[in-house]
């Protein structure tokens, strides 16, 4: 989830701010801001109270006061009945603008030139979406909105595994890689981010090997490759455990069967 | 005429009545049926054992290649298991107190440590057992 962050002088004061998808943007993050929590909603800053001087962040709005309003959706304005318009200009706003217009920019974006940026920028985290039943716990939903591109405003539902930050894209992915622990095929690169160069690496056999070891020794010591010729099963009783496996004549001993039995469940499950 | 009929009639009253699918049973014990059924991942096959109990030795062995034999004693009558009684048998239709072996193949491979039976109060003994998983490239096996 992007927060405001005051980055002081906003690079983009020619923005326009009639960029559909910027105000489809800006609802989504808006909704997700949690309010501050030094001042009450519906509570204003006085941006001229520093020796009569407005603070950096909003010297654009007030040299473009039309651009500004336009941005200001009514539904974002709080209190906006008793607002006059005119007072904005004046440099009182309502302290829920921030989320708005150029307060939703995460700083990485801020800091690098528009034009570049070809991605899409993270909007919600996982407090924001609906979680799906077969997604466990721990695994991080992100929605992201594409910013610019013929499908500018589309929205994006990545999966993100615990730990290795790994990137999916749909359902599909992630059970796959719950169930074989490989990725379902030679994934394209979305974007170099940190997330997906570790993926890279990760799919390099070094790499990969080594958390293909931890993942087992936490989990389930069930070597599926060494499949036994014969395993014999007898019937020792009406207990809970009541087939015993034996290979050759040898007793499988409890720990290595109750691997079975955890493997047995985890495939049929 | 209906089985509740002739139970009503003392005298027509036949030794056993047989009704639904017992009626068709085919001649001779019914131990030793097999139905075999598939699943994407999983052998499912339920063997008709009436008259095995616990203590009958049981053993089912299976093969990596999908064959199965499955061992066992049919007990003898339980008044007469542990009392000196003499009991002579007048008819005998079901199996009698002797060990038995039952083998098929199932269609396919197996994994046969993923084996998981049911052995039903009924004398049905109910087994799944997985197939032999299509190996994942490194092998490794995470936990949902």
């Amino acid at each position: 989830m992007s927060t405001f962050v005051a980055t002081g002088h906003d690079p983009y004061p020619d923005r326009s701010h009639k960029d559909p998808d910027e105000s489809d943007l800006a609802g989504t993050v808006n909704a997700g801001v949690p309010l501050d929590p030094l001042v009450e909603s519906g509570s204003f800053i006085d941006a001229t109270f520093s020796n009569g001087e407005t603070p950096n962040k909003f010297l654009d709005r007030n040299r473009n006061p039309g651009k500004y309003g336009e941005a200001a959706e009514p539904k974002h304005v709080q209190r906006s009945s008793d607002y006059p318009p005119a007072e904005n200009t004046n440099g009182w706003f309502p302290i829920t603008e921030a989320a708005v217009g150029g307060g939703t920019e995460s700083p990485e974006k801020l800091k690098l030139p528009r034009g570049r940026r070809k991605g899409s920028e993270s909007t919600a985290g996982s407090a924001s979406s609906e979680r799906p039943d077969w997604l466990p716990s721990g695994w991080i939903i992100e929605d992201r909105v594409r910013s610019s591109g013929a499908t500018a405003g589309t929205k994006d539902k990545y999966y993100l595994e615990p730990g290795s930050g790994r990137r999916f894209r749909s359902s599909k992915e992630v059970l796959y890689f719950l169930e074989t622990g490989t990725l379902r095929k030679k994934r394209k690169v979305v974007e170099n981010s940190d997330a997906d160069v570790a993926s890279m690496e990760d799919s390099g056999s070094h790499k990969h090997k080594s958390s293909a070891t931890r993942s087992k020794s936490t989990t389930l010591n069930f070597d599926f490759l060494e499949v036994p010729e014969k395993v014999e099963w007898i019937f020792t009783g009406s207990s809970s455990a009541c087939w015993t496996p034996f290979i050759g004549d040898e007793k499988v001993p409890e720990s290595i069967w109750k691997e079975w039995a955890a493997a047995f469940t985890f495939l049929t499950s | 005429m209906d089985g509740q009929g002739f139970a009503d009639h003392i005298q027509l009253k036949p030794s056993a009545i047989l009704t639904g699918t017992a009626k068709h049973r085919s001649v001779g014990a019914p131990i030793g049926l097999v139905d075999i059924g598939t699943s994407e991942k999983a052998y499912l096959f339920r063997v008709a054992l009436p008259g095995v109990q616990d203590e009958c030795k049981v053993k089912c062995e299976i093969l990596r290649d999908g064959r199965v034999k499955i061992e066992g004693e049919i007990a003898g009558v339980g008044f007469l298991r542990d009392a000196s009684i003499a009991c002579q048998m007048r008819s005998q239709q079901l199996c009698p107190p002797e060990p038995f072996t039952i083998s098929f193949s199932l269609p396919g491979p197996v994994d046969p440590r993923l084996f998981f039976p049911a052995f039903r109060l009924d004398g049905v003994l109910e087994v799944m057992v997985l197939k032999p998983k299509v190996r994942p490239v490194d092998g490794s096996f995470p936990h949902p």
